[in-house]
């Protein structure tokens, strides 16, 4: 890979370009899923290959490359320069980096069992096992399990004289049973929605999540929810399950806060944010209670936002994003740090594999947690609804307006869970919403989740983030309009 | 340097030599493309990408597995075939797993155009700069880009199938704004020549500015007129459940409701992979000919799209609508966005 790498460096930094790195990565990645009793995807893929990005003339130009001869990775590099010399051509002011250190160092993401070890056979046998548990419950009509595995090794070099290597193991989990009955469709997803649950770790995570012990609750949930009454529409006080609340972290509080969204770099295709420069350090993001940071440091835990280095060789860094309220920090890049006159980038500049360019993406964005179990918050309401695992989200362009759905609720009822409620759905303003929390579980209840397949760019890349939370409460939230007449 | 015919059989040739599989399938891909992306009246992102990709699947006594790579040296390959017989070893055998087809015959398509695979750089930056200088006359800001590519697709198999596409694709997108108010207008074609993004710029231009200081209303009922991009949001929710396999596992809406009248008389839905205005191959992950299907006929939900195996469970003819296997998706109705709405 080094040999690579500084084949496009040195050329890349001959031709005049005044800044310029590399990424050279290698992606392993390894799929297993059944349906219904049977085997559907079982495949591996890898890719190798490298990503040149250049300031020539005061703007950017990126090229990659799979072709790894030496003309190959000359003419990639020979691309960016060309690339970059028609940027400049369009341009109001020439880039500014905010400043970084030359960094040379390795870093290896904890992992205690390597899933490439574990044999194919195995996991399947597994799969068909939770996949049999599931469909022993009448009505339970279509059983998916998926077991996802991707080892990441990556080498970063600049022309600051960095040299980074990182190397990455990612697993994944997850099954759903579906109910189909009279004309509707139900569903339930264990651990969590969109592919089960995701970290920066090993075949641990599957052991962890005790697939099997759970598949039997799962299913007779999905397969019970048909003759449950509907969420009712009104407003009232509602607890989010853990899951639930790591989506709305990441749409209503980690998007807004890149800082590239808020400069309108994404204004074409992902949207802008309502976080507009004025409200920083200004804007009541929340309740005096929430506390939120974006936390890529390997102590906050194996999130998919976990690293030690970002895509532009910045060191990971925990940056509080809103303390006790208050809106007090944006994910940046040494772009955009430069920019709004800060003094560094807080290392959010992340790329999906060597063929696209690193775009701010949120790392490990976390509400902190509070204190008390699930149990005690639910006893200490009279009235209102708790809500687990995401169905379906919608929110504007700039993450003010939100609405979401989720597979199940229970209607709550002096301080006791009571009826089963199919499809809840809740919505409000961001602002209006996150000033409304009144009460956090403790670190007890936090998990770490992770989102895989978040979506951003023009061409498009996704990246995993995660997010930390535990069940919160929410007082007089819009509840039930998803299905009101 | 992008896949030729010849090259690519060159690939199957070394996959055959290494392959020792009851049944083997090579899926072989090469694409470039390049993406111009502005805003805030200037070019903030500018990429380019190239590479190839070798996708083997293998059949031995009624497994399979599939395996990628995009090393395509001799040792890869050979290190590729015997990891994807490997991995269809491990697994359960599958009596409804399908001997994968003999030789096609498809229609010719033809979606190649040079203009758009030597588009370069310096003029994606003259037009995104002829857009902002629009935006500036009257004071707006645009965002958007300006993409070309090329893209080969060959797909061969050892029972004698071969398949080779290539295509050219080109987008113009941009957005404008002012104030509190936005335009957005796009066009794709095969053809960079066709896409008049002076023509898509003062469209957007035009919107914003008519779109300032708007109104609050009710929420309410109100008879709306939507842009066909707008059109396309709506109704591309339903495409997933066209698939056949989605109806048959009951996770559609259309289940028991083909045959039935959903929509208005005055809408019908095409997959049309030969319309001019339609983009990809001729032919579906299997190698299977892409048919032409009638979705809703005067609102009527008329037929469904079939892989070759969920035809077979259903008792209809495969319409081309496949993914490489294996997949638990069945027909890759969705991701072909090649539908047509006529009213």
């Amino acid at each position: 890979m080094k040999e690579y790498g500084v084949l496009a460096l040195d050329a890349a930094t001959s031709q005049g370009a005044v800044y310029a790195d590399v990424r050279v990565m290698d992606i392993r990645q390894r799929y297993l899923s059944t349906k219904n009793g049977e085997t559907a995807q079982v495949r591996e893929s890898e890719s190798l290959g490298l990503g040149v990005r250049v300031i020539v003339n005061g703007a950017w130009g990126f090229a990659a490359t799979d072709d790894l001869s030496h003309q190959g990775v000359l003419g990639c590099v020979l691309k960016a320069i060309e690339i970059a010399k028609a940027s400049a051509l369009v341009k109001k002011k020439d880039i500014r980096l905010a400043p970084e250190r030359k960094i040379v160092d390795q870093w290896e993401a904890p992992c205690q069992i390597d899933p490439f070890s574990v044999p194919v056979s195995s996991c399947i046998d597994l799969m068909l096992k939770v996949d049999a548990e599931l469909r022993k419950v009448k009505n339970v009509t279509l059983a998916e399990v998926s077991l996802d595995f991707n080892h990441i090794d990556q080498l970063f070099l600049s022309n600051l004289g960095s040299e980074i290597r990182q190397i990455k193991t990612q697993t994944g989990a997850g099954f759903v049973a579906t109910s189909f009955a009279g004309n509707e469709i139900q569903r339930r997803s264990y651990p969590n929605s969109f592919g089960g649950q995701y970290q920066t770790k090993g075949y641990e995570l599957v052991e962890e999540l005790d697939l099997l012990g759970n598949a039997p609750r799962i299913a007779e949930e999905a397969a019970a929810l048909h003759a449950c009454d509907q969420c009712p529409v009104g407003e009232t006080d509602v607890i989010l399950g853990s899951s639930q609340l790591g989506l709305q972290i990441h749409e209503s509080i980690g998007h807004p806060i890149e800082l590239d969204r808020v400069l309108g770099a994404e204004a074409n295709y992902a949207g802008m944010s309502f976080l507009t420069l004025d409200k920083l350090g200004h804007l009541k993001y929340a309740a005096d209670i929430v506390n939120v940071v974006a936390d890529a440091t390997p102590a906050h835990g194996p999130g998919l936002g976990t690293f030690a280095y970002d895509d532009e060789g910045v060191p990971a860094q925990n940056t509080p994003i809103i303390k006790d309220g208050l809106f007090t920090g944006y994910l940046t890049s040494r772009e955009t740090a430069a920019e709004i006159g800060q003094e560094r980038s807080n290392g959010c500049m992340r790329a999906e594999g060597w063929n696209r360019i690193p775009l701010i993406r949120m790392t490990n964005v976390s509400l902190l947690p509070g204190k008390g179990r699930l149990e005690d918050l639910i006893a200490d309401t009279d009235d209102g609804i708790y809500m687990e695992t995401n169905r379906s989200w919608s929110i504007d362009d700039r993450r003010y307006n939100f609405q979401f759905g989720t597979e199940i609720g229970w209607e709550i009822k002096h301080g006791k869970r009571t009826r089963m409620l199919k499809n809840p759905s809740y919505g409000g303003i961001t602002t209006e919403f996150w000033n409304s929390c009144d009460a956090i579980c403790g670190p007890e209840e936090w998990t770490l989740w992770g989102t895989p397949n978040c979506g951003k760019g023009q061409p498009m890349q996704t990246m995993g983030t995660g997010h930390g939370a535990s069940p919160a409460r929410f007082r007089k939230v819009r509840v039930g309009m998803a299905y009101s007449k | 340097m992008m896949l030729t015919r010849e090259r690519a059989k060159d690939i199957f040739r070394k996959v055959l030599k290494y392959s020792t599989a009851d049944e083997t399938e090579a899926f072989i891909t090469s694409a470039s493309h390049s993406l111009t992306r502005f805003a805030n009246n200037s070019i903030h992102q500018n990429v380019a990408e190239e590479g190839m990709s070798l996708s083997v699947r293998a059949v031995v006594e009624q497994r399979t597995a599939r395996a990628s790579t995009n090393r395509l040296d001799e040792s890869s390959i050979r290190q590729i075939c015997e990891a994807t017989l490997a991995l269809a070893r491990l697994q359960p055998p599958n009596p409804e797993l399908l001997r994968m087809p003999g030789p096609q015959m498809y229609r010719a398509v033809d979606r190649f155009h040079s203009e758009s695979a030597e588009l370069s750089p310096q003029a994606r930056a003259e037009t995104v700069r002829a857009a902002v200088e629009r935006a500036e006359k009257d004071g707006l800001t645009a965002a958007g880009v300006y993409s070309n590519g090329v893209s080969v697709t060959a797909l061969f198999n050892s029972r004698g199938l071969e398949a080779f596409h290539e295509e050219t694709s080109a987008e113009f997108s941009i957005t404008m704004m002012k104030d509190g108010s936005s335009g957005w207008a796009k066009k794709t074609s095969p053809s960079c020549v066709e896409l008049e993004p002076e023509v898509l710029a003062d469209r957007a231009a035009r919107k914003a500015l008519e779109s300032q200081q708007p109104k609050d209303i009710e929420p309410g009922k109100y008879a709306v007129v939507l842009e066909p991009a707008a059109v396309l949001d709506l109704l591309g929710f339903l495409f997933f459940d066209f698939g056949g396999l989605s109806v048959y596992e009951r996770r559609s809406c259309l289940t028991d409701r083909v045959g039935q009248k959903l929509f208005g008389e005055n809408i019908n839905v095409r997959d049309d992979v030969y319309h001019p205005l339609q983009a990809g191959p001729p032919f579906d992950g299997e190698g299977i000919p892409r048919q032409r299907v009638n979705l809703v006929e005067r609102g009527i939900v008329k037929n469904l799209v079939y892989a070759r195996a969920t035809a077979r469970k259903m008792g209809k003819k495969p319409t081309g609508h496949g993914f490489p296997l294996p997949n638990e998706y069945g027909p890759d109705e969705y991701r072909d966005g090649r539908r047509q709405i006529e009213h």
